[in-house]
């Protein structure tokens, strides 16, 4: 087990195209960190420097405390698992596991400790003498983990393990994964540009853009405080919801309501007069079903629903909005580079399954302002960033103990170091 | 929700009218052409479909995923390197998935096929597979592919005369790069070593040979890091010598050629000081590093194209020149005068070489490839010659091939892959030495003859000249 830092990595290409650009990060021991983002954001790249398959063109990559940049892969004692699972029909699920041992020279006695003992960790005991052919689909690749398990590596790597499994083994794998990491404690990295995958598996999350670390931070930080408009866009699922927000006379105008802009707020936006809104879907409520003692933080207006998805235990309902010009450019943009499908000039609502609001109808809707965000349109900043106590500290609350560091502005994030990673119980 | 999606790279009436809107698992042998064709364990969906006169293996895998393996199989097209070619992408409108299809590959065989039809003390047809297959993945390195789950089970194996040519089919996991790195090649060759070992050990256990042998199989398998790093190194080799010793920049050359490598392009550059610094003549240091573009594997392919105007694989192109020069010598010895190379190379292609690989499929029962019966016969003869002192004559070695009574070692037993499941009776080693006795008769039958050995110029002159009088009474 190791730590793993990166300071000022950067990959240039011969065509001079930097597809990983200075980027700082310190992944503690034992930490599961994911590095995420769309394609061609650079963390596969990123992850095949810290392996030894892609040269480094300037930085320094230390992992337990070396110098790794000339080092070949093998010299790392790092472990890519799943890069080639194979499993043999006739060997035993001992062989299957051991025979990379065996071809390393490893003793007999060596094998069999280490294979029982990642048997045990897997439970996998009771199965060592079947064949894979016995076993379920869950248990085949627990024994593909196995064979990465005996090497004794110190670190794990996962370059988008799940993405050439079928939708019924990618979930459980998902648990598979995440129960092993737990257990073992292992410092673990891990690449998917689903953000799903990124938000239930890791300790914190490097999110990635055009080869620049947007921010570094646990899931639940980068949910509740986005550093700027593309993390906000690309964490969540459905994702939030962006507005466009006018700023006139002290007052927050957006298409359905305006509020009153906060002090902090003003004294971020200089001269601009039109901002993007961020909005996440579940932050509204159906008027009819807020809880009173809520009611009065929040402002209630009227909106036309133009469809409504009911799915039992969460209802959808659209909106349509206008957008001017600059913003839905903006926003097409934005759609773009997240490889999204989701449209952004409508608006989606999470409601109350309970919730009578019906297609083709008008309905009042309730939203807390305070959970408003707001986005600099020209460069994506979030205005709105670490403004409240209440955000604040829900974002502190992170599962755990991993210390996020601090939000580094858009474009520009340096490393958040951990103060320890999640450990194993 | 995605869209019904087919790209067919050959629109054939019958793969437009396969049930594309059905998953694969659900096809019906009543409904579609299915062919049972036995493959590994796949992590997907695989079937075989033969329609409009061809064989199709189709892959059902999530649409991610079977994009980016379909433009890796057109890049390898492209690239004109050994792998299955993608015929079409067929995004399918539900869950998450497409299928890939691509075209079956003609006289192609798992290595499986040929393991478990010849004796485990064979080791010799094992080192023709690892060879293959090392070579195929310094092909790709070349071209800068990083394969990523290089196996035995992961590639198609076809005869190519004396050795194999290794196919890449499963490209799920590989990336092209303008170059590959130190790093990337050095993983793939483990990969390589340990799915190998992983591959070997495997059938060691289905052929139910002694687990004392178990250690032996996993050392072959390493050989195959040695024999890539063999391949490569000649490739890359910058040796350095003075001017005056240019000369050794032909025993160079000839090595390449030897392995079937065309040069595109060589320089000769002062070696200097290791920093860029040319060394100037005269210093007393003129050092030369000769640097060698080497381009495809086709150096005897485009020579005997280019002399007898016949298209062949690159490994049968290396036996049939041999054949064409002992010829070529033979027709000089009649005439007492030179022939020059096209008229050789004709006279050869219409008295020799399609006459002699007529017979020889023949004598195969028309099983395979007919060139490759032709290349067989070759070394059938060459080898029953040496052992029995003499030349023994095409009758005998087309004898030989009929009866399937090969010399053990010989390439010619890898015919036996040729074959389909169901045809082919099982090779025992009692089968074995009961054909080699035979086999031994035939070849003591011969006529008396000159032979010593491979390279021996008067027996290649002498089976020429046999040939070409059976041929031209």
């Amino acid at each position: 087990m190791a730590p793993i830092t990166m300071t000022n990595i950067t990959k240039v290409y011969g065509d001079g195209y930097p597809a990983v650009n200075d980027i700082s990060l310190d992944i503690a021991d034992g930490e599961f960190m994911i590095l995420v983002g769309p394609s061609g954001c650079g963390k596969s790249t990123l992850l095949r420097m810290i392996v030894g398959l892609e040269d480094i063109t300037s930085g320094d990559m230390m992992i337990d405390g070396v110098r790794v940049n000339d080092k070949a892969p093998r010299d790392r004692n790092l472990s890519m698992v799943f890069q080639n699972y194979a499993l043999y029909p006739h060997l035993t699920v001992y062989e299957n596991i051991a025979f990379p041992l065996r071809l390393k020279g490893t003793p007999d006695d060596e094998i069999k400790r280490r294979v029982e003992e990642a048997a045990t960790t897997l439970e996998l005991t009771e199965h060592l003498q079947r064949k894979p052919a016995q076993l379920s689909g869950g248990q085949r690749q627990r024994v593909a983990m196995g064979r990465a398990i005996v090497r004794q590596a110190s670190a794990f790597l996962f370059d988008e393990p799940l993405s050439n499994l079928d939708a019924k083994l990618r979930g459980q794998m998902r648990t598979e994964i995440l129960r092993l990491q737990r257990r073992m404690g292992t410092t673990t990295v891990y690449v998917t540009h689903d953000q799903t995958e990124a938000m239930t598996l890791g300790d914190r999350v490097a999110v990635m853009r055009k080869g620049v670390l947007q921010q570094v931070a646990s899931p639940r930080e980068l949910y509740e405080q986005p550093v700027n408009l593309f993390v906000a866009g690309f964490i969540g699922s459905p994702p939030m919801n962006f507005l466009p927000a006018t700023i006139e006379g002290g007052q927050v105008k957006l298409p359905f309501l305006s509020y009153p802009l906060p002090s902090e707020v003003a004294s971020r936006i200089g001269d601009n007069a039109l901002l993007i809104a961020g909005l996440r879907p579940e932050h509204f409520a159906d008027a009819d079903l807020v809880d009173e003692h809520k009611r009065d933080r929040g402002i209630t207006f009227d909106v036309h629903i133009d469809v409504t998805e009911w799915l039992g235990s969460q209802q959808y309902a659209y909106v349509p909005f206008d957008a001017p010009e600059e913003i839905t450019q903006r926003l097409a943009e934005l759609q773009q580079e997240l490889d999204s499908e989701h449209m952004r000039t409508q608006m989606i609502v999470s409601l109350d399954p309970s919730s009578r609001i019906t297609d083709g109808q008008s309905a009042k809707l309730w939203l807390d302002p305070s959970r408003v965000h707001l986005f600099d349109p020209r460069n994506g900043t979030n205005l709105t960033l670490n403004l409240d106590s209440d955000r604040a500290s829900v974002s502190a609350g992170r599962p755990a103990g991993i210390a996020a560091g601090s939000a580094p502005p858009a474009n520009d994030a340096s490393s958040t170091g951990a103060d320890g990673p999640r450990r194993s119980t | 929700m995605p869209q019904l999606d087919i790209r067919l790279r050959v629109p054939t009436p019958g793969l437009l009218a396969l049930p594309w809107l059905e998953p694969l698992a659900d096809w019906t042998a009543t409904e579609v052409p299915l062919r049972d064709i036995p493959v590994g364990p796949s992590r997907h969906q695989v079937r075989f479909v033969e329609t409009d006169g061809r064989l199709w293996a189709l892959k059902e895998l999530p649409r991610r995923l079977a994009a980016k393996e379909y433009g890796v199989l057109r890049a390898l097209e492209t690239r004109s390197l050994p792998a299955v070619r993608p015929a079409g992408l067929v995004v399918q409108p539900f869950e998450d998935t497409a299928i890939l299809l691509t075209r079956y590959l003609d006289r192609s065989w798992q290595y499986r096929r040929l393991l478990m039809r010849i004796p485990p003390d064979m080791a010799k047809h094992r080192e023709r597979l690892l060879d293959a297959l090392a070579s195929l993945l310094v092909d790709l390195h070349r071209n800068g592919v990083f394969w990523g789950d290089c196996s035995l089970a992961n590639t198609l194996f076809s005869r190519d005369g004396q050795v194999l040519q290794a196919w890449l089919v499963d490209a799920e996991t590989s990336e092209i790069h303008p170059q590959l790195s130190a790093g990337q090649r050095q993983l793939d060759i483990d990969i390589m070593v340990e799915n190998v070992a992983g591959g070997l050990l495997d059938l060691a256990v289905r052929l139910d040979v002694p687990e004392s042998t178990f250690p032996s199989w996993i050392d072959e398998a390493a050989t195959i890091a040695v024999r890539y790093q063999e391949i490569w190194e000649v490739l890359h080799a910058e040796p350095t010598f003075s001017f005056a010793d240019r000369y050794q920049v032909e025993g160079q050359i000839r090595q390449l050629h030897d392995l079937g490598f065309v040069v595109d392009e060589l320089s000769l550059e002062p070696a200097g000081a290791g920093d860029g610094t040319p060394v100037g003549p005269g210093a007393g240091d003129d050092k030369l590093r000769l640097k060698v573009a080497v381009g495809d594997r086709l150096f005897h392919a485009t020579e005997l194209r280019r002399l007898a105007g016949v298209e062949v694989s690159e490994g049968q192109a290396r036996i049939l020149m041999g054949d064409l020069r002992a010829y070529q010598h033979h027709l000089q010895k009649l005439a007492k005068a030179d022939v020059p190379d096209d008229v050789a190379g004709r006279r050869w292609a219409d008295e020799v070489f399609r006459p002699g690989m007529a017979r020889a499929h023949r004598a195969l029962g028309g099983i395979g490839d007919p060139v490759q019966a032709y290349c067989d016969l070759l070394e059938v003869r060459w080898l029953l010659s040496e052992r029995a002192g003499h030349d023994v004559g095409d009758a005998a070695a087309l004898q030989a091939l009929a009866q399937r009574s090969l010399p053990p070692d010989s390439a010619a037993q890898m015919a036996v892959a040729e074959t389909a499941t169901g045809q082919q009776p099982a090779l025992t080693p009692d089968l074995i030495r009961r054909l080699d006795e035979e086999g031994q008769v035939v070849a003591d039958g011969g006529p008396d003859g000159l032979g010593t050995g491979p390279g021996n110029e008067k027996l290649a002159d002498s089976m020429s000249r046999d040939r070409s009088s059976t041929e031209n009474p």
